[in-house]
């Protein structure tokens, strides 16, 4: 299916959404679930949390959908909302979102890479979960979901100029955190 | 581009340099160390920190999806706007009586504070004002005198002609608006 015909797609699922279509609104979770959850997992580092958070999301899309416009992309709306969600989250429940009391997740790998990868896998997490909220939102839109500095200001509402700055505050604290992983050769 | 900005390799690497800028940044990194240490460092981070994946034991989005559905309410949402219009649709009448009382209620005390300061415009002020009218009226009625009601019911006609108007535009209103809105909820059904 070509991207014009997915966005024509999505647009009359939107449509329908908005006239209230359940169904229509159902499918449109199914496309967009695994980036919200993955954002608010990544903000709050608890996968039931986050996936909680991401069904709140989804009710308040749900609530707000009457007003949603077709002029920025439906993800990015809902990546507004998601991220409105999760710092609310990260507010209620800071005791939760301990770093140091997160489990670990488990891996399909053999022993020694296993090992390995669990290791600088949780390395990594918790230094992006140690990041200030505000940094660590824009680190995620941009490193994970790929947007623009443009979308993600205005997914957050955020001059371009200050995602900037919260990108490159993220970005040289996690090269402080992450040293031992990022040894580079000058060529 | 003589010496470096290391914040453009951050642009640089995000994909936000665009024409001139771009070249300009391309041809700089042809002969500078410390920029392609800055991307390549960018680069390992961005590798490092795609480990930090989602745990494979996730709902399904076909779990998820039925899950929030099965909490979305019954009714179709309803714009801001919408529930706003409600509001001042159900709380109209109170609206319209508390403007009402509170404009008498205005017109009175000023009036009663005028006329104690001894100025002529209290007077006239509480003369017009139809709570005090209607108290006079009701005062003549109670007393059986047939020539002071009528001498008040006089001085009310024009006044009470006015109100009866102002009245009426405002019943229309209101009952123009409570028809619009049925209208507008029997063709959103």
């Amino acid at each position: 299916m070509s991207t014009a015909t997915t966005m024509q797609d999505e647009l009359t699922l939107i449509a329908q959404a908005q006239r209230g279509d359940q169904e229509s609104f159902g499918e449109l979770i199914r496309r967009n679930q695994e980036g919200v959850v993955s954002l608010v997992y990544r903000m709050c580092g608890d996968m039931a949390l986050a996936e909680d958070a991401a069904q709140e999301a989804f009710l308040r899309a749900w609530q707000r959908l009457p007003g949603y416009q077709p002029r920025a992309p439906f993800r990015n709306w809902l990546y507004r909302i998601a991220a409105n969600v999760a710092l609310d989250v990260l507010r209620r429940e800071r005791t939760t979102v301990n770093v140091d009391e997160l489990p670990l997740m488990a891996s399909e790998d053999s022993p020694d890479e296993a090992f390995e990868m669990v290791e600088r896998r949780e390395y990594v997490r918790r230094a992006v979960l140690t990041l200030p909220a505000a940094s660590r939102v824009v680190l995620i839109l941009r490193e994970y979901e790929g947007l623009s500095y443009k979308e993600i200001a205005d997914v957050l509402e955020i001059p371009v100029g200050t995602v900037m700055s919260r990108l490159n505050y993220a970005r040289s604290k996690l090269r402080e955190a992450l040293a031992p992983y990022l040894q580079v050769e000058v060529k | 581009m003589s010496g470096h900005d290391v914040s453009l390799a951050g642009l640089y690497y995000d994909g936000e340099l665009r024409g001139h800028r771009l070249h300009h940044f391309e041809a700089h990194l042809e002969r500078c160390p410390t920029c392609r240490t800055e991307l390549e460092s960018l680069y390992r981070l961005r590798q490092l920190l795609q480990s930090f994946t989602l745990p494979p034991d996730r709902t399904s989005p076909e779990r998820f999806a039925a899950r929030v559905r099965s909490r979305l309410p019954k009714s179709r949402p309803q714009p801001a706007w919408k529930s706003m219009l409600r509001g001042l649709w159900q709380t109209t009448p109170a609206l319209l009586f508390g403007a009402l009382t509170f404009g008498q209620a205005v017109f009175t005390v000023s009036g009663t504070v005028l006329m104690m300061l001894g100025l002529a415009g209290g007077a006239t002020l509480l003369r017009d004002s139809w709570l005090v009218r209607l108290a006079l009226l009701a005062g003549a009625v109670l007393d059986g005198s047939a020539r002071a009601v009528l001498q008040l019911l006089g001085t009310l006609s024009w006044y009470v002609l006015l109100n009866l108007i102002f009245f009426s535009a405002i019943a229309l209103l209101y009952w123009g608006w409570l028809a619009s809105w049925w209208a507008y909820r029997r063709a959103d059904l």
